[in-house]
């Protein structure tokens, strides 16, 4: 029963995972400006990738893959912020009017 | 670390053996080594006062929740209004003082979908905003108040 149940769930996970894939790839259409798509980009990286890894480890059950899943959690949640930050700060040190693109303000 | 190393190298390997063990203690005591020496990382950050660690696994379940609903949150703007969003782009300073704790600020930051740490200067971060409601408050989130409570804690020992 709990086999089940956990089947059901991890697939549940998994199929909500791959439709936030397809909202991210959606978003990065939607969006007309490089900074407003790296948002879109970063929901797949967050709940995307939380929610796939979820099912997964739900689908295989507590095992030596499960806890390798886990590792892959802590090292794309360690690079994928680095690497966001340097495509940011890259775009706003080299367009010189970002004034126009959005809003800047100070607190 | 070394114990931290050790225990990567028996996940990655797969199994507890002799061969496993000995080369994993062979590797895990150059790797730190190299760490310690070369690349001048401090060991003590991962055995703490257990207080400590226990605020750390409370931030990172905070951080996932967090990311979740912001995830959601720009999901709907993607479905519902793509178009009408204002962006944003917020300087803010900090009263954070150690280079570790505004990292893992702005690593927080940027985690949660909806805002991005774009730089960090002078103890202010300038953080990019997808739409204007979820830059408000962002100079004293419940992450900066954490990490404030961590570093206090941090600087009387």
């Amino acid at each position: 029963m709990i086999e089940h149940l956990a089947t059901g769930a991890g697939l549940a996970f998994f199929l909500f995972g791959l439709f936030v894939f397809f909202s991210a790839v959606l978003g990065l259409f939607r969006f007309d400006y490089v900074l407003n798509r790296m948002h879109a980009a970063a929901v797949g990286d967050s709940l995307g990738i939380f929610c796939v890894l979820i099912g997964l480890m739900l689908l295989h059950g507590w095992s030596l893959s499960a806890a390798k899943t886990l590792l892959i959690f802590v090292f794309l949640w360690l690079t994928s912020p680095v690497a966001s930050h340097l495509v940011a700060e890259m775009e706003v040190a080299t367009v010189p009017d970002i004034h126009k693109e959005c809003e800047v303000e100070e607190r | 670390m070394f114990l931290l190393f050790f225990l990567l190298w028996l996940l990655l390997s797969g199994g507890v053996s002799l061969h496993a063990c000995l080369w994993g203690l062979a590797v895990s005591a150059l790797l730190t080594w190299f760490c310690r020496r070369v690349l001048g990382y401090d060991w003590r950050i991962f055995c703490g006062h257990p207080a400590r660690i226990w605020a750390l696994i409370r931030y990172f379940a905070h951080l996932v929740a967090e990311m979740l609903k912001a995830g959601l949150m720009v999901m709907k703007i993607i479905y519902v209004h793509p178009k009408k969003i204002t962006p944003k782009l917020v300087w803010f300073r900090t009263p954070l003082q150690t280079d570790r704790h505004k990292a893992m600020l702005s690593d927080s930051i940027t985690l949660t979908a909806g805002t991005i740490t774009v730089r960090s200067q002078d103890g202010r971060l300038l953080v990019h905003a997808l739409d204007a409601p979820l830059a408000e408050g962002i100079e004293d989130t419940a992450f900066q108040q954490q990490l404030e409570k961590m570093e206090g804690t941090q600087w009387r020992r």
